[in-house]
């Protein structure tokens, strides 16, 4: 059986299972060029004869020079939705090494432009969670420079972490950043240094071609950056308004005709389309043409005298329903869910100059899986119902 | 000991010094010199914008490099049936159409070196056994044939560019 014997620097050996170790560079893809320090020879070999006698062949002596340090690499970011007030958030980046020779990179982070969403940085992280591209406060590393060795082909990954320190963030506002990538000698925290090439040695050629965002970060300067954003992503409830005929005071409950007198059922529903838990303040629906008929929706049938298409002799004229089982009612501790609308009554449902309101932080109350008054967990809904008469 | 390292230094050093370096004959007939080049831009006093030949200082992947033969009769009667093997440098590829060479049939190899070709006529097998023409990044060998004699005194030169990997 034949055995293959290789060789490999002991200081390579350190840098390599450095890296490997450490869990923080992708390998995979492949060298990108000749490897730096390769020595290239070419040499031609002439035949010839001189009066009609072959001679012996020339072989030039070779022309050589060896493969320069080509230093290429870019980063690429992935942006975060943050929600208000949030703290140690992470915005994902991959610094590639597209050159020739392995490199270690210097990084830094800074604020790109004017952020609408006031952010503070927290540090720069490796990718050692555990779970690559996920950020875990407390367990991530901070980054160090000079540590980590990207071998040619192969990729960094690391995370700019910040925490938001203006906590009246309004959906959609951001804050962009850059991560700044400086090469640096291998296994080092030396910028590489840009010194006269020569034929027979190797020295570094910056070869990125473009610059990227951050300030200081030019052409063809071993320094390459890219942004990613903290975008401010408020949970937007939906809401959806349907109307059902019930009644007019001519056909009654039968082919009832949109005409005045006829009674209108309205019906709200209010969506989390969330994963997280949203709070819900107050919801106003202003009738027009319409006055709300404050009898009773009891049972959602049709309301006493509506073989009349009159208004109901109760007080019950507001339901509230929910998709989740938990507590409803205010004051009253209403626990079939049914409403006064009387302004002042104190139960979170009030009617007032043609507009009916009502208030979440008392018709939804904290109970063993709602925490917070008002709030909707993720994927629930309530439902308000209620009729009205056209004017 | 340092005797050693300080002899093995200076023999890198020879061989990695010159960008050019020439060979000539035992009998002292033909000498052939091997360069390489890069074409670098540069300004003119007049502003203009020429193509410079400089010694290959910057070399990485993607350098297009360019190999010159020059070869001179420096003896005292005309050499005949000259032919110039090349092989493509190592860790390079041959860029097609670059060959040149006044006077001379220029043929290419993708065998090592055993047969040689027109551009068109050269074919490859590729892994499911079907023939095409091969790539000019896959030739392995060029192969100039000089038309007539080199008279005494006179010289000329071959060569070609070759893109490193």
């Amino acid at each position: 059986m034949k055995s293959i014997k290789t060789s490999i620097s002991p200081k390579l050996v350190a840098l390599l299972a450095g890296a490997t170790l450490l869990g923080l560079v992708s390998q995979g893809a492949l060298a990108l060029g000749t490897a730096s320090g390769t020595i290239i020879s070419n040499a031609a070999t002439l035949g010839y004869s001189v009066g009609g006698v072959g001679q012996t062949a020339i072989v030039s002596a070779a022309a050589t020079f060896a493969v320069d340090n080509k230093i290429n690499l870019t980063v690429t970011g992935t942006g975060a939705s943050i929600l208000p007030n949030s703290t140690n958030q992470a915005l994902y980046f991959t610094v590639s090494n597209i050159g020739n020779t392995s490199q270690s990179y210097t990084l830094a982070a800074s604020i790109n432009g004017a952020p609408t969403a006031t952010m503070t940085l927290v540090g720069i992280y490796n990718d050692d969670s555990g779970t690559p591209g996920t950020y875990i406060s407390g367990t991530n590393t901070v980054y160090v420079p000079g540590v980590v060795t990207v071998a040619a082909g192969a990729s960094l990954k690391v995370f700019i972490v910040a925490s938001q320190t203006a906590p009246t963030a309004i959906n959609g506002q951001t804050s962009t950043w850059n991560l700044l990538a400086t090469t640096d000698n291998a296994g080092t925290a030396v910028a590489t240094a840009v010194v006269a090439n020569t034929i027979a040695g190797v020295e570094a050629v910056f070869a990125e071609g473009v610059a990227g965002t951050a300030a200081g970060d030019g052409l063809n300067d071993g320094k390459q950056s890219n942004t990613a954003i903290y975008t401010v992503a408020v949970t937007v409830p939906t809401v959806v308004k349907t109307a059902a005929l019930l009644c007019d005071p001519f056909n009654t409950l039968v082919n009832a005709k949109n005409i005045p007198g006829s009674m209108t059922q309205w019906t709200i529903v209010v969506t989390n389309p969330s994963l997280v838990p949203v709070v819900l303040t107050t919801i106003t629906d202003l009738l027009t043409n319409t006055t709300l008929e404050p009898g009773q929706v009891a049972g959602l049938t049709i309301p006493a005298g509506a073989a009349t298409c009159l208004a109901g002799p109760g007080t019950k004229g507001f339901k509230i329903t929910t998709s989740a089982a938990r507590n409803i009612g205010g004051v009253a501790a209403i626990s079939t869910g049914y409403f006064t609308t009387g302004v002042a009554d104190g139960d979170g449902v009030d009617s007032a100059a043609g507009t009916v309101t009502a208030t979440f932080a008392t018709i939804l109350p904290v109970d063993a899986g709602h925490l917070t008054a008002g709030v909707l967990n993720a994927s629930e809904t309530v439902t308000l119902i209620f009729n009205s008469i056209v004017n | 000991m340092r005797i050693v390292n300080l002899l093995l230094t200076t023999t890198v050093l020879t061989l990695l010094s010159g960008f050019s370096s020439g060979a000539q004959a035992a009998g002292g007939t033909i000498k052939v010199t091997s360069i390489a080049e890069v074409e670098v831009t540069v300004t003119a006093k007049d502003g203009k914008k020429i193509l410079h030949r400089t010694p290959v200082e910057k070399a990485i992947p993607g350098t297009e490099v360019i190999y010159t033969n020059t070869f001179e009769n420096v003896g005292k009667q005309a050499a005949s049936n000259i032919v110039i093997n090349n092989p493509i440098p190592n860790a390079s590829e041959y860029k097609a159409g670059s060959a040149f060479g006044r006077d001379c049939e220029i043929l290419f190899s993708v065998d090592g070196g055993k047969k040689f070709g027109l551009a068109e006529d050269l074919k490859i097998k590729d892994a499911g056994g079907m023939e095409r023409t091969a790539l000019a990044r896959e030739y392995t060998h060029i192969r100039w044939t000089y038309k007539g004699q080199l008279a005494a005194g006179k010289s000329s030169e071959v060569g070609f560019r070759a893109t490193i990997k």
